[in-house]
């Protein structure tokens, strides 16, 4: 049932808060949710997508899994509040309702709604934000730009939810006011089907470990195997990443993508 | 206790309350035979101007106003609008518009069962003046224990109103006008005059009509005032003080037109799911928008928003002269239940979905909107449909189905790898058009999607003659 992942706030920590004093330890109250797959809650600040944020996932090539993915956290949370909803705007094709509801999600909760421009979508979300009782919003928004995205993370604080926005993974060289980036990729290795996540940046100080996960034999979001010495990679990527974030995701990322 | 309200200058607020205030305008009736002015804007009434003055003699005092013909129907039909608004403080409400004396345009209501739920007296008549201001209304005001006796202290000069009834003068009651000349000429002056005389007297020499109208007055008969029933749907036409020609000014019209269905809809304690909306032009042909509403409602401001969200899709053809509302059935509403404790989260308290959504919809346009729901259909085009609204969806199969549908389906990329199927799906038979006939596969592409894509079994047949590779279709996307 616990869904969000907080700590219960010390009353010196809240009293730290109130004046505005910020600390290292802070991270530890990110409030997330699940992702529903335990090695990736355990990659991401808090343990799970921020709450209140913009979580970016970029994007090889669409119908990689990016959406199960993300579906798989969303469904979890539709069944622990079957009163709140999740919006999705803007999906490319037409989804397919057997599909969900087999993913265990109830489509009388989630509404879609179709725009014509990105000014539509932002205006959307900002309109339901108003609202409440959303489990997340979903957004396809190649084109959104850093004020329309700085919009949606003004939404999401007012929401209190999670706003996911799917883009292209060569946007991944732009900068982002986004709390999370996230880069879904794939690649048939062998004549077999590897998914790879990488987080591209994350909030809180240099203690977030920049990893990446995937699907290797049919098991989902698994560390990758060829990683041997898994401690000295972590802390090599550390230093790498502990940086400007999103200035280093383009170097970074180009890499990963030629791979 | 019964309040009764005399609109004198009628004729002309019904038409455009909020212009009447600034502009010079006068409204003439010409059934008579000679054009007279029955009301006047109070510019124009302050240059001298005064009702049954003939159109040329107002004309000299105000050379500038401008003049409007009377349309009898449009007043009753404001009136009766009235009318409902005037029932959310009384279950008692009277209306009488006549058109040959338009000075007795009244609406009479019982007040003292609302009393106490309004605060008191003086809370009560304060909100109604407030509305009728908010409406832009001119009348005059009068209280008394019968309907008659109220009339009569509105009927009554505004220094006199608060006399006691004997005080006030003859002409204040509704006699016929040959009794009251007679009256008068006999030297009676006030009402406490007539009433101090025998009525035995009364009736010997002016008939049984004149001792009817005093025991109505003190109450000792029956009022017999035809009481108002809230009609069951909302049709109403407002005239325009001119031709409004952009969308701005309209959502301005539009503002007073929903703050009287507002009060309407208050008053009858009623909501509204669809309201629709005719502009009627000029020359071109009228523009009709239908506004639907997730949830009954009946609150102007939302009303203004969405139709304000509406407009802006709209690309007006010509001037609008005209609006005409219609809604659909008035249906009763749950009043709004509040905590009784005082919750401080009560300020910040989110809007309601049912808002939301509407306004979602008048921006992006109804279907903009949708749900998503699973129909009973083993042809995948058909198993996923798109509803204006939430729908349920019977259990799918347990056969695994892709989360993109591609409509429609289109030619598979080359270098497939399969890595199940098939899963044979033949049916649709009975229908030539959406007959299905196909073995779907999984399969993976070169860059790394799982595709979901089908070999049409007509064209086996075909392939095997050919020594051809059979065509596969992509139709989904395990996203």
């Amino acid at each position: 049932m616990a869904s969000l992942n907080s700590q219960p706030i010390s009353t010196a920590e809240a009293a730290w808060q109130r004046f505005g004093v910020y600390r290292a330890s802070h991270q530890a109250e990110l409030l997330t949710i699940s992702t529903g797959w335990p090695a990736l809650d355990h990659l991401l600040p808090g343990d799970g997508y921020p709450v209140g944020a913009v979580t970016e996932l970029l994007v090889e090539c669409p119908g990689i899994g990016e959406v199960s993915l993300l579906l798989h956290a969303l469904s979890n949370q539709l069944c622990t509040h079957p009163s709140r909803r999740l919006a999705i705007i803007d999906p490319p094709p037409t989804l397919n309702a057997p599909a969900l509801i087999q993913l265990g999600i109830d489509c009388r909760h989630v509404p879609f709604i179709a725009c014509r421009n990105d000014g539509e979508r932002v205006w959307c979300v900002e309109q339901m934000s108003t609202a409440g009782e959303f489990v997340a919003f979903v957004v396809w928004g190649d084109t959104l730009d850093t004020t329309a995205l700085r919009r949606l993370q003004l939404a999401a604080e007012k929401a209190a939810c999670p706003i996911f926005v799917y883009r292209h993974l060569h946007r991944a060289t732009e900068r982002s006011p986004a709390a999370l980036r996230l880069a879904v990729t794939a690649h048939l290795v062998d004549g077999r089907l590897h998914q790879r996540l990488k987080v591209v940046k994350c909030r809180g100080p240099a203690g977030a470990r920049i990893d990446s996960l995937m699907i290797a034999d049919g098991k989902p979001w698994r560390l990758p195997s060829e990683q041997r010495d898994l401690s000295s990679g972590m802390r090599a990527s550390n230093e790498q990443w502990s940086e400007e974030h999103c200035d280093v995701a383009g170097s970074a990322f180009s890499t990963l993508g030629t791979r | 206790m019964w309040l009764a309200l005399l609109f004198p200058h009628w004729a002309l607020d019904s038409r455009g309350a909020m212009a009447s205030q600034k502009a010079l305008a006068l409204v003439v009736d010409s059934s008579l035979g000679r054009r007279h002015v029955i009301a006047a804007s109070e510019a124009v009434a302050r240059s001298g101007v005064q009702r049954l003055m003939e159109l040329a003699d107002a004309q000299l005092r105000a050379p500038d106003a401008c003049v409007l013909e009377r349309r009898a129907d449009a007043e009753s039909a404001a009136l009766e609008r009235l009318a409902g608004w005037a029932w959310r403080y009384s279950a008692q409400v009277h209306v009488a518009c006549e058109s040959n004396n338009v000075a007795t345009t009244r609406l009479v209501f019982e007040i003292g069962a609302s009393l106490r739920l309004f605060g008191g007296q003086r809370a009560l008549i304060a909100r109604i003046q407030d509305d009728l201001a908010d409406f832009g209304y001119r009348h005059n005001a009068g209280i008394g224990d019968t309907p008659d006796m109220a009339l009569a202290r509105a009927h009554a000069p505004r220094r006199l109103r608060s006399q006691p009834l004997a005080r006030l003068p003859l002409s204040c009651l509704a006699l016929p006008s040959g009794t009251l000349a007679s009256l008068q000429a006999s030297g009676l002056r006030e009402i406490g005059e007539l009433l101090s005389l025998p009525s035995a007297m009364l009736h010997k020499r002016y008939g049984a009509e004149l001792l009817e109208c005093l025991d109505r007055l003190h109450g000792f008969r029956p009022h017999g005032l035809a009481c108002y029933r809230p009609p069951q749907r909302h049709i109403t036409r407002h005239e325009l003080f001119g031709a409004v020609e952009s969308v701005q000014g309209l959502a301005f019209v539009l503002r007073r037109v929903f703050i009287e269905l507002g009060a309407v809809l208050r008053g009858a304690g009623a909501a509204i799911q669809t309201l629709k909306l005719a502009l009627i032009h000029d020359q071109a042909p009228t523009t009709r928008l239908t506004l639907h509403l997730s949830a009954p409602s009946r609150s102007a401001d939302h009303f203004e928003r969405i139709a304000k969200y509406r407009l802006a899709r709209l690309d007006l053809v010509a001037p609008v002269l005209e609006i005409g509302l219609a809604t659909d059935q008035l249906r009763p509403v749950e009043p709004d239940q509040q905590t009784i404790e005082r919750d401080n989260s009560a300020a910040t308290t989110p809007e309601n979905w049912p808002a939301v959504l509407d306004r979602l919809r008048a921006r992006l346009g109804h279907d903009a909107v949708y749900w998503l729901h699973a129909p009973a259909d083993h042809r995948p085009e058909r198993a996923s449909r798109r509803a204006e609204q939430p729908t349920d969806s019977p259990t799918p199969s347990a056969a695994p189905r892709p989360l993109w549908l591609i409509e429609p389906p289109r030619p598979a990329p080359a270098n497939l790898r399969f890595i199940s199927g098939p899963e044979r799906i033949e049916t649709g038979w009975w229908d030539e058009a959406t007959s299905v006939r196909r073995d779907y596969f999984r399969a993976v592409d070169g860059n790394g999607r799982q595709l979901w894509v089908y070999r049409r079994l007509d064209d086996e047949a075909a392939t095997e003659s050919n020594a051809d590779t059979p065509r596969y279709y992509l139709h989904g996307l395990f996203g």
